[in-house]
């Protein structure tokens, strides 16, 4: 897609380069204020991308989603690549970076990075609780859950419950019981 | 984020991006989880969400939570208990405790 958004309020385009897959809400071209992405971000079908969400992106980052993806006011924050699997519920305030170290989005050209950080991958049908950061380079499995407040720089195994700081595994959702969380 | 019932007591003390929630709003169990993320979609039908349990939190008389603490569902905090900034508060805190900490766990020490 390109061009703007018919809701949008924010006086700006989309870029280029972003692609917003077909029966995607994207609440504002606000949403790339900070960006410089010479790579892109495409966004699948049928995602949700809500109020407060910001894809910060230097000129190297790179973001794509699946399908039937939710961002609730969450951050993307990129000098490598996030790839981030369908049926994705990433919460309010989360913050995914790539990069340990992001460089304040009027750095000057060649400084826009100050090094450090790697792929993040997130798999099919993962549930990222608020507040949590995702520090690559990191893989999250397929199923895996991921409770409030986390901080995640080791990689999740599939359908894992991750909780705490330091974040450590506190049980498996292949067997919750009750379908009910306690994240 | 009030699925049913929050209660705060009187005298409380709230600090900046304080969190409480009473659900966890998703279901864990993966297909579960799985058709709740397509039904919260724009295009998703919301009577196909998995049904939202809740258990209630109590924040008692003369709390202080301090800033981008987080309360989770069905905990009691004390009467003037005290929540260092940015703990994650999972289980009760009993009455005059100090926690900090994710999950947030007893201080020593006493006065903060």
């Amino acid at each position: 897609m390109t061009g703007g958004l018919q809701h949008d309020w924010f006086p700006r385009p989309l870029p280029d380069n972003v692609e917003l897959g077909a029966d995607s809400w994207l609440y504002s071209s606000y949403a790339f204020l900070h960006y410089r992405s010479e790579r892109g971000v495409r966004i699948g079908r049928s995602n949700g991308v809500y109020d407060g969400t910001m894809f910060v992106l230097g000129p190297s980052g790179r973001l794509v989603t699946g399908d039937f993806c939710t961002f609730n006011g969450s951050v993307v924050s990129s000098d490598h690549e996030v790839v981030i699997g369908s049926h994705a519920m990433i919460g309010y305030r989360v913050l995914i970076a790539d990069t340990p170290f992001t460089a304040p989005p009027g750095a000057p050209v060649g400084q826009e990075t100050h090094g450090g950080g790697g792929d993040v991958v997130i798999g099919d049908n993962v549930w990222i609780n608020n507040l949590t950061v995702v520090v690559g380079p990191v893989t999250i499995g397929d199923d895996a859950v991921i409770g409030t407040g986390t901080v995640v720089d080791q990689p999740v195994p599939p359908g894992a419950i991750v909780a705490g700081q330091p974040a450590r595994i506190v049980g498996s959702v292949y067997e919750a019981e009750d379908g009910a969380g306690d994240a | 984020m009030c699925h049913e019932h929050i209660r705060v007591g009187r005298r409380v003390l709230l600090g900046f991006d304080v969190m409480i929630a009473d659900s966890s709003f998703h279901p864990l169990e993966p297909e579960a989880r799985r058709q709740d993320a397509r039904a919260i979609t724009p295009t998703g039908d919301r009577r196909d969400r998995a049904p939202l349990t809740a258990d209630p939190v109590v924040i008692s008389d003369d709390v202080r939570l301090g800033a981008r603490a987080i309360v989770l569902k069905g905990v009691t905090i004390g009467a003037s208990a005290t929540v260092l900034p940015g703990a994650v508060v999972t289980r009760d805190v009993p009455p005059g405790t100090t926690v900090g900490g994710n999950p947030a766990t007893p201080v020593s020490g006493g006065d903060r």
